[in-house]
């Protein structure tokens, strides 16, 4: 009987034990030490499904892990940090992800190798300088992703632009680009050069629409503020026309009416 | 010691391990030897890290207008609030049913921290107030929150408006002498209980000397109120009317 309740105390004290709580005393410490086992535990792994709009730190990106993140709409939007660093979310969907975060200013490591739709991801950001290059390989919809970044200065490019497309049918465009780049008034040439240089080469794919190569290339057209085209040569333009794409200038004055 | 006082011990022992087990969630059906798995088993809630400036959450009520819900929800969440002084705007979540939070006796400004939290109906965990002093707009557009009494004695400022279903009461608001709170705050709070409840539970400011505060409530409580409640407020420095 004695070795029995020896034992059962020897159980009881390890499985104490094993919540990270210590035990010191004998068995009438026992309840004591089992108030104490912490039952939660601390984690920066943030659940799917989570959104953070409306934050103010930029400790997000170094304190968190979006890596279960599989949804980034609306993900911080309204927020007002200042810098995006090494964010790991696997997102199709960017739509208004940093919408109107009008503090933000550089944008580091964004993982977008799985977005699909970024319609309007960095709209109103004005006081936004620099992007480093963006992995836009699957993306299908780009439409004003950049509008009214008015201070956007250093932009490393979309990284194939243009590969994935045709979800929305062989007659539509293979990418929606469509005021892309509104009110980037300050791009500097350099960038353009990196958006075309990264763009990617329509001439590898069909648009469904020709009978044959080579009638049947995709082609697009992408817009840039006068006063950014006025700041490029014809051999710069001539990067993105010999890959189809063509280069337009635009001061149109869509705005977002969702909001 | 005797036998008999071992025994007892061993039991008292017993009884105490018993309830505390229980008290961390799990059910203790079996005898001692069935204590070591019951422990075993007490659950591992898995807390998100907060910090300040960082917010949970959206507001759908504006980004419903798309037509389209493709939205992940979180109905719950747990967060751990240890490095967190200001809690400002840090739940905005429409659609979060429960919040778990934990380690909140740091947060001093809870300020707007649960505003338009509208499907939100209960904050478990270990939600500690004991040091907050902003509480303006805390419970903002809650209409389905029910919460237990929560520690005011550090609130110095209350302004803007709580919406809540229920509340337990105020434990010590208005022990701060001068505290700034908005006379509407508790306005939209449309439970009578409620309302007595907070009366039960505020600072009684006439016996500490301090200058009395008004209160406006909603017009159908104050007419529910009996003149022993209104009196009862009146007598602790707080003087009650009705907003129209």
């Amino acid at each position: 009987m004695l070795d029995i309740l020896q034992n059962t105390k020897t159980d009881i004290k390890l499985a104490i034990h094993n919540q990270n709580v210590d035990v010191e005393g004998g068995l009438v410490t026992y309840g004591d030490a089992i108030r104490k086992i912490k039952n939660y535990e601390t984690t920066n792994v943030l659940p799917a499904g989570t959104k953070m709009a409306y934050s103010r730190s930029d400790e997000i990106f170094t304190q968190l892990d979006f890596s279960n993140i599989t949804d980034c709409e609306y993900m911080f939007y309204l927020s007002s940090f200042q810098n995006v660093k090494n964010f790991n979310a696997k997102s199709r969907s960017w739509n208004w992800a940093f919408y109107k975060n009008t503090n933000l200013l550089t944008v580091n490591g964004l993982n977008t190798g799985t977005a699909e739709m970024a319609w309007q991801t960095f709209y109103g950001c004005s006081a936004l300088t620099s992007i480093d290059v963006i992995d836009g390989s699957n993306l299908i919809d780009a439409g004003a992703m950049f509008y009214g970044c008015s201070s956007l200065t250093d932009f490393g490019g979309i990284k194939n632009l243009g590969k994935c497309g045709g979800l929305y049918g062989v007659n539509y465009p293979r990418v929606n680009v469509g005021y892309m780049f509104n009110q980037c008034n300050a791009l500097t040439r350099e960038s353009v050069v990196n958006i075309f240089n990264n763009l990617y080469d329509l001439k590898l794919v069909s648009d469904g629409i020709g009978t044959a190569p080579p009638y049947d290339f995709a082609s697009e057209t992408i817009y840039f503020p006068t006063v950014v085209l006025e700041r490029l040569t014809d051999e710069d333009i001539a990067i993105a026309i010999a890959k189809n794409w063509y280069v337009a200038g635009s001061n149109s004055t869509y705005e977002s009416n969702k909001f | 010691m005797t036998t008999a006082d071992r025994l007892n011990d061993l039991i008292t022992a017993k009884e105490d391990m018993k309830s505390a087990i229980e008290e961390k969630g799990v059910e203790v059906t079996g005898g001692l030897t069935s204590y070591a798995d019951a422990i075993d088993s007490i659950k591992k809630i898995i807390a998100v890290k907060a910090f300040n400036g960082c917010s949970f959450g959206y507001s759908n009520t504006t980004w419903n207008s798309t037509g389209t819900q493709h939205f992940q929800t979180l109905p719950i969440m747990y967060v751990d609030l240890e490095a967190v002084t200001d809690a400002t705007d840090m739940f905005n979540f429409s659609d979060i049913k429960e919040l778990y939070l934990y380690n909140t006796f740091n947060v001093t400004n809870m300020d707007s921290m649960f505003v338009t939290c509208n499907d939100l109906t209960a904050i478990k965990g270990d939600f500690n107030t004991s040091n907050v002093t902003n509480m303006t707009n805390t419970f903002y557009n809650c209409p389905l929150l029910s919460i237990s009494l929560i520690d005011c004695g550090s609130v110095d400022t209350l302004k803007g408006s709580w919406t809540l279903a229920g509340i337990s009461g105020l434990k010590d608001l208005g022990k701060v002498s001068n505290l700034d709170i908005d006379s509407g705050v508790f306005a939209y709070i449309t439970d009578l209980t409620s309302i007595k409840n907070i009366i039960d539970t505020v600072y009684d400011r006439a016996t500490a000397g301090y200058s009395s505060i008004t209160l406006y409530v909603d017009y159908d409580v104050y007419n529910s109120l009996s003149n022993t409640y209104i009196n009862k407020a009146a007598a602790k420095g707080w003087i009650i009317q009705s907003f129209i």
